[in-house]
């Protein structure tokens, strides 16, 4: 059956879930995310917080490389394990989810009327995907000549690694983060949670933006060929600089603080608690010897200037161990901020979500699932920044796969219920692959057993205030019904 | 030639790290950034290490070179009302204002949210700061690794059993020069759709925070707390050592055919490699029995080069110097030439994103302190050279 386009919708009444409040910043702004796993997913759903419409549209019948792995709720992935996944919905917030297959031809078309009503598409394919579907720069730039086209790849869409893919912590090698990361007397190590992803979202986001600035002044889109090989490099700009200037290859320094002494973590009283700190002047060494109640080092002219600390970290180090190794974290922080020293507990993901800085600022917010996914209501990563005046925020819950197919279809584009049947029927949408076996479930328990996992909470919800009302009707997920 | 951004101005009144990384972003793409620096000494990030030659000269910290390109620089002592007045006037003709004190600093100058709004309401603020203008613990002192610790990235770092690390150099102030760049721009376009300025706030704790995605939701999802990883499992998805150096191995498994024959591993094939989740275990420590001699026959580049030519996705443990030199980068043009008045000629990291129509560019190099403050104050803002010179004998400038 053939895809007939609709006729023209003027933009203004095409808003999905309908109209934008006009306090977020980006209302008028709509934007088509064809991205995997997180970096570029990341930044489509801050665009989401900030306001735009995100429509983001993947193959029905491929599962993210990302899936797999999970955090499920408690531990269960349920049949539609690809709906459940804690990471994939926090980058994939406030999205609306079309499950669309570009490979076919009608589905290239789908995509080209949706092109029409949009202003930015964001995709992260390797480099001649999009081509292949007949729907690169120039391609879009027929359908729509001001679009704004931003492409992410691992190493950019040219030069002799431009074919090559790339995933976090292989990428964070080789942006050289991981050599200058890790213990002094230790290998190059990773650190955190795929920081290349991270910085590159928000390098997408700094991009995007700025087309948006300069088409809202000339009128004209563009093409963003975003290398995260480059933003890594990037941020490490000293370090290269040094090698550039003065020829030397610097290294790991664990925690050192350049110029700072003392500076380092150290063991507190409980299981795996730590204290980090960090003095900057001889006026803070002193207050920090008052505070431990060890005035005398605070006098000790071996240890009165920078310089000569700098010098004597090992017994520095051992001083304040054996002080801290007698206190809670949280307590040493508050005895160590109180008379002026720079401290901070080592905090854990459970500790972040109860903390009272980041609860009064409310950091994390809450977000509803659909009930087919079972997920209910979560707390989610916000935004690391508050507008005074703009409605910035997540907006509503990471889409299913599929989960807006007849909204999109129906009241972007125009088609009947009718054609979205034979649409789905024939696979050109879909919401979700048929025959993919889930993960199998590990239970909080054994991620402990194994050593994957410090502790659990089996009242986490009651805890974190996200409890079902109706714990009796608790569902894994259902299995998908005609939409 | 037209930027992406080169209809802004923003001022920045930021030292160090993070703001300046912020305004750099900015300029780099076209904006007029105009660092206003507190005489006699500026912005403490030209005394940051290293320096050019290791020379301690307040032109050549390497961080602040880095930093500051595609900036100019005035002098003002804000603690005189006179400057407070010359930074009224530029604040008249700026579209932002960027900004690195501590909450209230602004608001004891006069300058706070109010004062602003009188002087320019289309102006948009970005504070920078370590935890955010409000919450208990606005008020802190912090520093990288107090903000490492404190944004649960620490906790899930370094080894099981020893103190958790933080990245290396200054990573926490680079998260929030992003957060301030990303706040800034939609802040300015809320500001075309409405004439309306406002106050940004980003916390580089709750930058770094956000990078926690399934950590975060391993508590929200599960009540499971997270802490560091066990050491075993290191030949797939983490650093693992070869002969000249270390790589990292990845085996996604539409790729297993490709990995088995490149290693020579046809154990690999087998029903209880395939759906390996998580690390640690046995499933790891078989892997690296078999992998780990294998990688520690290559040398870490013929190794990254053959993998990636199968498709299998490898990294490589660079360092600065492998970069430098790196023919990717090369092929990119991401090292660009740039003329420095006392360094003489210096190869910059680059661009890291490639625009069609309003592409990078470097067109100046970090500025020498009040290096601009003639064009400024006298050709913008009208001042003579009399006034100039008496309010620099005054200690204004």
């Amino acid at each position: 059956m053939a895809f007939i386009a609709s006729a023209f919708l003027p933009k203004d009444s095409g808003r999905l879930g309908g109209r934008r409040s006009e306090r977020a910043p980006l209302s008028k702004i709509r934007v088509l995310d064809v991205t995997h796993v997180f970096a570029a997913p990341y930044a489509d759903g801050l665009l989401g917080d900030l306001g735009a419409e995100v429509i983001r549209i993947v193959a029905p019948d491929r599962v993210d490389m990302m899936a797999p792995l999970g955090p499920f709720p408690d531990g269960e992935p349920g049949e539609r394990f690809w709906d459940r996944v804690g990471s994939l919905n926090t980058v994939n917030r406030g999205k609306y989810g079309l499950g669309l297959n570009l490979k076919d031809p009608r589905g290239a078309d789908i995509f080209r009327e949706l092109v029409k009503i949009s202003d930015v598409v964001v995709e992260g394919f390797t480099r001649e995907v999009m081509a292949s579907f007949g729907l690169d720069y120039p391609a879009l730039r027929r359908i729509k000549p001001d679009i704004i086209m931003l492409s992410n790849s691992a190493y950019g869409h040219s030069g002799p690694w431009s074919d090559w893919g790339g995933v976090a912590t292989g990428l964070e090698a080789t942006t050289g983060m991981t050599h200058l990361s890790g213990y002094e007397d230790g290998p190059p190590t990773k650190v955190g949670a795929s920081y290349t992803d991270f910085i590159t979202t928000w390098s997408i986001v700094i991009a995007v933006l700025s087309a948006l600035h300069y088409r809202r002044r000339t009128g004209k889109g563009q093409w963003i060929d975003v290398s995260m090989y480059q933003v890594g490099a990037s941020t490490i700009g000293e370090a290269l600089l040094d090698y550039i200037v003065n020829g030397r290859v610097q290294t790991r320094h664990g925690n050192r603080l350049p110029g700072m002494a003392p500076c380092g973590v150290y063991r507190c009283k409980g299981v795996d608690e730590w204290i980090a700190l960090s003095v900057e002047t001889d006026q803070e060494w002193k207050l920090l010897c008052a505070v431990m109640g060890k005035p005398a080092m605070g006098e000790d002219s071996r240890y009165r200037r920078t310089a000569d600390r700098l010098l004597n970290q090992p017994e520095l180090d051992a001083a304040i161990s054996e002080w801290t190794e007698g206190l809670e974290h949280y307590q040493v922080m508050q005895l160590l901020q109180e008379a002026g020293v720079a401290a901070g507990a080592v905090l854990n993901n459970k500790e972040l979500h109860l903390d009272p800085h980041l609860r009064s600022r409310g950091f994390y917010q809450k977000a509803e699932h659909s009930p087919a996914t079972g997920i209910g209501t979560r707390f989610y990563i916000g935004e690391p920044w508050r507008f005074s005046k703009g409605d910035v925020r997540i907006r509503k819950a990471a889409p299913a796969v599929g989960e807006d197919n007849v909204l999109i279809l129906t009241q972007l584009l125009g088609c009947s219920e009718d054609e979205v049947h034979a649409l789905t029927n024939e696979g050109v949408i879909g919401t979700g692959p048929r025959a993919v076996a889930a993960p199998p479930a590990i239970s909080p328990q054994e991620l402990v057993a194994r050593k994957a996992a410090v502790s659990f909470d089996s009242n986490y919800q009651d805890i974190l205030g996200t409890g079902d009302p109706h714990p009796a009707r608790k569902h894994l997920g259902q299995p998908s019904t005609t939409r | 030639m037209e930027k992406a951004l080169s209809h802004l101005r923003v001022l920045d009144l930021s030292e160090q790290i993070a703001g300046p990384f912020c305004t750099k972003l900015l300029g780099d793409l076209g904006a007029d950034v105009v660092k206003i620096e507190a005489p006699p000494e500026g912005d403490r990030g030209r005394r940051l290490q290293p320096f050019a030659h290791d020379t301690p000269d307040p032109h050549g910290s390497l961080v602040f070179l880095y930093l500051n390109t595609n900036k100019r620089s005035v002098t003002l002592n804000l603690r005189t009302p006179e400057g407070i007045k010359v930074l009224t006037e530029l604040l008249a003709t700026a579209d932002a204002l960027v900004e690195s004190f501590a909450p209230g600093t602004l608001a004891a100058l006069g300058l706070d949210d109010e004062a602003l709004e009188q002087i320019n309401p289309g102006l948009v603020l970005t504070s920078i700061t370590p935890f955010g203008q409000t919450g208990p613990y606005s008020h802190w002192k912090a520093t990288e690794l107090v903000e490492y610790a404190m944004s649960g990235v620490m906790a899930i770092s370094g080894t099981q059993g020893r103190e958790p690390l933080k990245h290396g150099l200054s990573q926490a102030q680079y998260c929030g020069g992003f957060g301030g760049a990303i706040a800034t721009l939609a802040a300015l376009w809320f500001r075309e759709e409405t004439g309306e300025g406002q106050h940004v706030d980003v916390s580089i704790q709750e930058c770094l925070a956000s990078t926690l995605l399934g950590n975060s939701t391993q508590y929200s999802y599960a009540g499971v707390v997270g802490g560091q990883s066990p050491s075993e499992g290191s030949s797939i998805g983490q650093v693992a050592p070869c002969k000249d150096g270390y790589i990292v191995g990845h085996m996604l498994q539409q790729r297993r055919r490709e990995f088995i024959e490149l290693f020579g591993v046809p154990e690999l094939a087998s029903p209880e490699f395939v759906n390996r989740r998580g690390r640690g275990g046995s499933q790891g420590k078989e892997m690296d029995a078999l992998l780990l001699p294998r990688y520690a026959q290559w040398n870490k580049f013929d190794l990254f080069n053959a993998a990636n030519q199968r498709g299998l996705i490898f990294g490589v443990v660079q360092t600065p110097k492998d970069l430098a030199e790196c023919p990717q980068l090369q092929s990119r043009g991401f090292f660009v030439p740039v003329e420095h008045p006392t360094l003489g000629t210096v190869r910059h990291p680059g661009s890291t994103f490639e625009m069609s129509e309003t592409p990078w560019s470097l067109d100046r190099p970090a500025p020498l302190l009040g290096q601009h403050n003639d064009e400024i104050f006298c050709e913008e803002l009208g001042y003579s050279k009399r006034e100039v010179a008496r309010l620099r004998k005054q200690g204004v400038l």
